[in-house]
């Protein structure tokens, strides 16, 4: 167990061969106690380095209107375990919404997405922003918030994932079905996609 | 007497087919907690449709449950396959359109609420309704209606395997008895064991990116503000829970109410107004979901929840600090 501890923070790093985390995944995939302590590296990991976070990024007030503010581009970055706040959060919200429909925060392709070419028509993936009306919020269930402003439904959202947390409904039986549902139409901004934002406007790689 | 007895059950299962007759609330009450213990203990495998909006999927089931607690896989019959791999408090989405697995670290219980004592008497509210019997996925089903005796809440409609006491069907309604979303199983099988193997997710884990959800570890508790009260609230609606949380929008710490009448939920938030944000001023909805905000001195407000628009309407419209 210590020696797979040790390939988890290595690969938590970014620092294990490229076959040996083929390996481990597989291994994480099959094994719910790897999985556990995969997560809990990974919460420490960030809890270590989150004012470095907080100072450095930080996208989570007002993204959409930074977004009409500056022509930004987003960066692509693979396989890469740290993420700025508030994309974290999207990824939150997606597991979140577990509970009953919730929303993330994504940029619908106007074009044919540049970083999936290949992908299919249906799903929509990060691409680069240029105006506001690009943000949308995207409801899991399909149905968006009855609101214009893309913050006001991104906080609706943020409440509803919250609220679902707190509330039974008698359909609690099958408390998971929405997000089972979720992204046959609309998807959540691909996280295999990671992004950078800067607010100079310049994309960035690491 | 073995006769006597089949004709007697006969006699009683026809007369429940033909009459619908008015059960009490004790009875439904039990029906929905054995549903819910049902849905965690027993072993089986099904597929169900869920209809919301214009949409309708198929999503496969597989539920274990043995010494070690729960196991259950979701996998999506339609659009991506996407799928789910619960266990206990772990849970894992597979994402393959965006080639990533969500993973999730609940803490047990802490978030799950109970049904406050004081709110037993669900029947002031709703009329229980028992059906009689209909079959879904071909298995005998009890059909419950559960009708709220105002407008203020969503209603339900039941169907409940009579003999394994698990939900096969579920409807929820509007105030005018239109179901605005239905999950229904089309069959199920239930076994007295399953083999580990078909709970394992259909993935290499290659190209896959992996992400946490750490939310969960930012939401820690902080001192509320016992002033803020809902004046006017619908009747049996009562205070379920008050925290304080800081929510992953905003950053900012927003005061929570959680109101129920022991079936319908809805959370009114107390935000501190930030200068530029923009804030939700009257009426939304998310299909069956509605929301109602408002602005008061230097708070904005905003009641969220699975109830009829008029019903946060009146709780955002209610809301006071008694200073």
């Amino acid at each position: 167990m210590t020696k797979i501890n040790e390939k988890l923070s290595a690969f938590i790093d970014g620092e294990l061969e490229p076959a040996e985390a083929d390996h481990l995944i597989s291994e994480i995939l099959d094994n719910d106690e790897l999985r556990s302590c995969w997560a809990n590296y990974h919460l420490i990991g960030h809890s270590m380095q989150s004012e470095k976070t907080n100072n450095g990024i930080d996208l989570s007030a007002s993204i959409s209107e930074a977004l009409s503010n500056e022509p930004t581009v987003f960066a692509p970055q693979r396989r890469k375990l740290v993420m700025p706040a508030a994309f974290k959060q999207a990824a939150g919200m997606a597991i979140a919404a577990t509970v009953a429909a919730v929303a993330v925060l994504m940029v619908q392709p106007e074009e044919q997405n540049l970083f999936n070419p290949g992908g299919s028509a249906s799903v929509a993936a990060v691409t680069p922003v240029t105006t506001n009306q690009d943000v949308i919020p995207v409801a899991v269930n399909g149905v968006n918030w009855s609101v214009k402003q893309p913050s006001v439904a991104s906080k609706l959202n943020a409440y509803l994932v919250n609220h679902n947390d707190y509330s039974t409904p008698v359909r609690g039986t099958l408390p998971f079905a929405p997000i089972v549902s979720y992204g046959n139409k609309h998807s959540v901004a691909d996280p295999s996609v990671v992004m950078e934002y800067n607010p100079n406007g310049s994309s960035v790689r690491r | 007497m073995r006769r006597g007895f089949l004709i007697a059950v006969l006699l009683i299962s026809n007369s429940l087919a033909v009459n619908a007759e008015q059960i009490d609330s004790d009875t439904v009450r039990e029906w929905l907690s054995r549903v819910t213990a049902a849905g965690k203990t027993i072993n089986y495998e099904g597929t169900f449709v869920y209809r919301h909006g214009n949409d309708l999927e198929a999503i496969r089931i597989i539920h274990k449950a043995d010494e070690k607690g729960e196991h259950e896989r979701m996998i999506s019959l339609t659009g991506s396959a996407r799928e789910i791999i619960r266990n206990n408090e772990l849970v894992t989405c597979i994402l393959p359109d965006n080639k990533s697995v969500v993973v999730d670290n609940k803490t047990p219980g802490a978030r799950l609420p109970s049904f406050p004592e004081e709110l037993a008497q669900l029947d002031a509210y709703y009329d229980f309704t028992f059906e009689g019997y209909e079959r879904v996925a071909s298995r005998e089903a009890r059909r419950v209606v559960i009708k709220p005796q105002d407008r203020f809440r969503y209603g339900y409609r039941l169907w409940i395997d009579d003999a394994f006491e698990l939900l096969l069907r579920s409807e929820l309604l509007d105030p005018d008895g239109n179901a605005v979303e239905q999950i229904m199983f089309t069959d199920i099988k239930l076994h007295e064991s399953l083999e580990d193997e078909l709970l394992k997710p259909n993935l290499s884990g290659r190209e896959y990116t992996w992400v946490t959800d750490d939310e969960t570890a930012k939401d820690t508790p902080m001192p509320v503000d016992a002033s803020w009260r809902v004046e006017n609230k619908p009747n049996g609606f009562m205070l379920a829970h008050h925290n304080m949380h800081n929510l992953p929008e905003s950053n900012l710490p927003v005061e929570h109410l959680v109101y129920t009448d022991g079936l319908a939920w809805v959370s009114v938030y107390i935000e501190k107004l930030t200068n530029g944000a923009e804030t939700l001023q009257g009426a939304s909805n998310m299909g069956a979901v509605n929301a109602f905000g408002r602005i008061m001195g230097q708070y904005h407000i905003t009641a969220v929840g699975e109830v009829p628009a008029v019903t946060v309407e009146l709780l955002s419209s209610s809301v006071v600090h008694t200073k």
